[in-house]
């Protein structure tokens, strides 16, 4: 039975399409890309404003290859600010390394190489180790990245003590200055792991959506399914579970008929935005209901259309309730009245069978409270009952644009 | 509080209040400090100590513990405050105790903090703070007559500060609020569409093998084969099946599926009764075995198989044939795949 459906296993939707972008990093990728392309950014304020003036101020002083490699951490810097957010992880983390080791390294020379006649400067290459040296929390350590700057601050003053033997009053001024970027490591090491901290949680709000989202969609379909299922299929089977020999002519027509909706089901598209005008959608109701019951008669067909998905449910409905009474009413007369008016629909059906308590009938039963309230209350609609023991029943299915 | 004012928590939140949430970053910028000192030392700022410098520098430390408040939202309005008027007296301080415009630390210093304000989603105070610092200075350099490059040396560190801290807290939201794009309506709307799409495929998936199993049986009834034995029997069987999967999801599985319907082939009355479940379960394997040989144990009479009302895990069963009884598994209905809830029919 039901080989395909492979009952109470969880079912797996070969090509189902994703809910929505989800990214395609990890939480830290895509922290560490982001907040390092903020540290270079604000690194672009020191390299526009100090690096090149000084750079401009200083070629002279030290050779071609240092400032050439020095330029080359520049441009390094700017194109992380550029494209930063774009390029591949493994480039950037090669990048996050090198550059501060080639200023560090630049930095450590500056005093071997600058032109011994000249007089004693702040390199302009130290003005790149803010930037430079916080890209060091996205590969290092947090105690190897602060240890780092720390030292990198002392770079220059230690390159001219070995160099020239003295640290000059300069270098020395801006030495605590240079080393005191570690609060920008350490404020960057906080942002960046609360920022992780962050794309884990919201990934985490991202999948209980689609989660959500999916669940509530196929509850609703199932709905339905369960719905078309009882009063297409289940009722057709348990009429000829009643009958032996050569089925009756009524039960063929309900099997045909359960046949061609199963059908027309499968082929359904989402719902039909169609809109139906009156005199056609009263007479499509009461075409439906005539398969099952001689006695329908259309009150009003008037006004505005009716939506065509709210039709098919309102006649689902209404069709389900003139089972319902043949099944269970043993009533000598079934009758139903369709009535359209500004652009809503409303169907009753009655009989004067045995009638029952309304307020006892078993909450959940398939056929009263999903395959007519359930499957009104889908469009906006309601339904009611109204019946007493001995006294016949009375159901009505409605459909209001205003109140829906 | 506006919807500037929730973006702003939000900003924090997301970020520790801009790194500046953590003790760290206090004891960082304590570091920062000292190298302030010491660099004041070696210009002889404090040769001879006066009252007022030493206690600007006091004041800009006591506003690195107020900006590093361990929360993460921005500066309540008294805190911001404060930080807002250390700095702008302790700039006053920097510039009066200075005979010619140039780059001072402790101007310097209270501009971090009125700049790490608008990082931290206080921006109010910071730009505040920060016009008021750039406004003094050029006032005193007009009134004292410094020359202007002087002014620009003066004021450079701050720009670019003031310039960091905006460019700071703009790529800061940025980063928040696309992380948290996911909770927008549009993003809500187009999850709705995806799932209602999966839905649609799989409840036509479903409806083509219910369709599948049933056609055979409603094309013969259509066709008006005769209802003998066979077919009340092969009806019987389908329509049973059916009701199961209607009534208790839960319980639907090959092996009690299979047993059920051999059961009813054979005359046995078999129900299956399970409430609806908030949450994705599903039976376990084991336990469908154990379910499975009870109901083809059973050779008439009926079986009721049902997950229990005081115990969900439980699944009983109770026969009332020629071989009455009742048994109980525990622990046989388990949680499901989340992600795929299992279907009801």
């Amino acid at each position: 039975m039901f080989r395909g459906l492979r009952p109470g296993v969880a079912h797996r939707i070969p090509g189902a399409p994703r809910m929505s972008p989800a990214p395609s990093r990890s939480p830290r990728e895509r922290a560490d890309r982001r907040v390092a392309w903020l540290v270079v950014l604000g690194g672009m304020l020191s390299v526009v404003g100090q690096a090149l003036p000084d750079f401009l101020a200083q070629a002279a002083l030290f050779p071609v290859w240092w400032n050439a490699a020095g330029l080359l951490a520049t441009a390094a810097l700017v194109a992380l600010a550029a494209v930063g957010l774009w390029l591949p992880q493994r480039l950037l983390r090669v990048l996050w390394w090198s550059v501060p080791a080639l200023v560090v390294t630049l930095q450590l020379s500056s005093y071997a190489v600058l032109d011994s006649g000249a007089p004693p400067v702040s390199p302009w290459v130290w003005r790149l180790e803010p930037a430079a040296l916080t890209l060091l929390v996205f590969v290092a350590r947090p105690a190897v990245a602060v240890g780092a700057t720390i030292v990198a601050g002392g770079t220059v003053a230690l390159s001219a003590w070995m160099f020239t033997g003295a640290v000059p009053l300069i270098v020395a001024w801006n030495t605590p200055f240079h080393m005191s970027e570690i609060g920008f490591v350490v404020i960057f090491l906080g942002i960046r792991n609360r920022v992780i901290v962050l794309n884990e949680s919201e990934d985490t709000a991202r999948r209980a959506a689609e989660q959500s989202a999916v669940a509530a969609a196929i509850a609703d379909r199932e709905a339905g399914l369960a719905r078309l299922v009882h009063d297409e299929v289940l009722s057709v089977l348990n009429a000829a579970l009643m009958f032996a020999g050569p089925p009756p002519q009524v039960l063929r027509d309900e099997a045909a008929t359960a046949v061609g909706v199963l059908d027309r089901a499968i082929v359904e598209r989402d719902r039909d935005p169609r809109l139906v005008p009156a005199a056609v959608a009263a007479e499509q109701v009461r075409e439906r209901l005539a398969a099952s019951l001689p006695e329908v008669r259309v009150e009003q067909a008037a006004g505005a259309p009716v939506p065509s998905h709210v039709l098919d449910a309102v006649a689902a409905a209404a069709l389900e309730a003139v089972r319902n009474a043949h099944r269970h009413a043993r009533a000598a007369r079934v009758a139903a009245s369709v009535r359209v008016r500004a652009g809503g629909i409303r169907v009753v059906v009655s009989d004067d069978g045995v009638g029952f308590d309304p307020r006892a009938a078993r909450a959940g039963r398939m056929g009263l409270a999903e395959s007519i309230a359930g499957r009104m209350a889908d469009i906006g609609g309601a339904a009611g009952v109204e019946s007493a023991p001995g006294e016949g029943t009375r159901v009505w299915v409605a459909w209001d644009p205003a109140a829906s | 509080m506006g919807p500037r004012g929730e973006l702003n928590v939000v900003t924090a939140r997301g970020t520790g209040a801009s790194g500046l949430a953590t003790r760290a970053a206090r004891w960082a910028m304590v570091f920062v400090w000292t190298t302030g000192i010491a660099r004041g030392l070696l210009e002889g700022v404090f040769s001879p100590p006066t009252v007022l410098v030493i206690a600007a520098h006091a004041a800009v430390l006591a506003g690195v513990f107020l900006l590093t408040a361990p929360s993460d939202r921005p500066l309540g309005r008294g805190r911001a405050a404060a930080v807002t008027a250390v700095a702008l007296a302790a700039t006053v301080v920097a510039v009066v105790t200075t005979t010619h415009a140039a780059d001072v630390w402790l101007l310097d210093f209270s501009t971090y903090l009125l700049a790490l304000m608008l990082a931290r989603g206080n921006p109010a105070f910071g730009l505040a703070g920060g016009a008021g610092q750039v406004l003094f200075v050029v006032g005193w350099g007009t009134a004292t007559a410094q020359p202007p490059s002087g002014i620009v040396a003066m004021l450079a560190i701050p720009m670019l500060s003031f310039v960091l801290g905006v460019v700071w807290r703009v790529v800061l939201r940025w980063i928040v609020a696309r992380e948290r794009a996911h909770r927008s309506e549009q993003a809500r709307a187009e999850r709705q569409a995806a799932a209602a799409e999966v839905a649609t495929r799989r409840f036509r998936r479903e409806l083509a093998e219910v369709r599948a199993e049933v056609l055979p049986v409603l094309a013969e009834l259509r066709d008006g084969i005769p209802i003998d034995d066979d077919v009340h029997a092969r009806v019987a069987v389908l329509e049973g099946t059916i009701r199961d999967r209607m009534r208790a999801p839960t319980l639907t599985h090959p092996l009690v599926t299979t047993a059920a319907a051999v059961a009813r082939a054979r005359g046995v009355r078999v129900a299956l009764l399970a409430p609806a479940s908030e949450r994705p379960v599903r039976i376990d394997d084991d336990a469908a075995a154990r379910i499975a040989a009870a109901v083809r144990d059973a050779s008439d009479g009926s079986v009721v198989v049902s997950v229990g009302d005081a115990d969900p895990t439980a699944v009983t069963i109770v026969t009332d044939g020629t071989r009455p009884g009742r048994t109980t598994v525990p622990d046989a209905v388990v949680p499901a795949d989340p992600a795929e809830p299992a279907p009801t029919l």
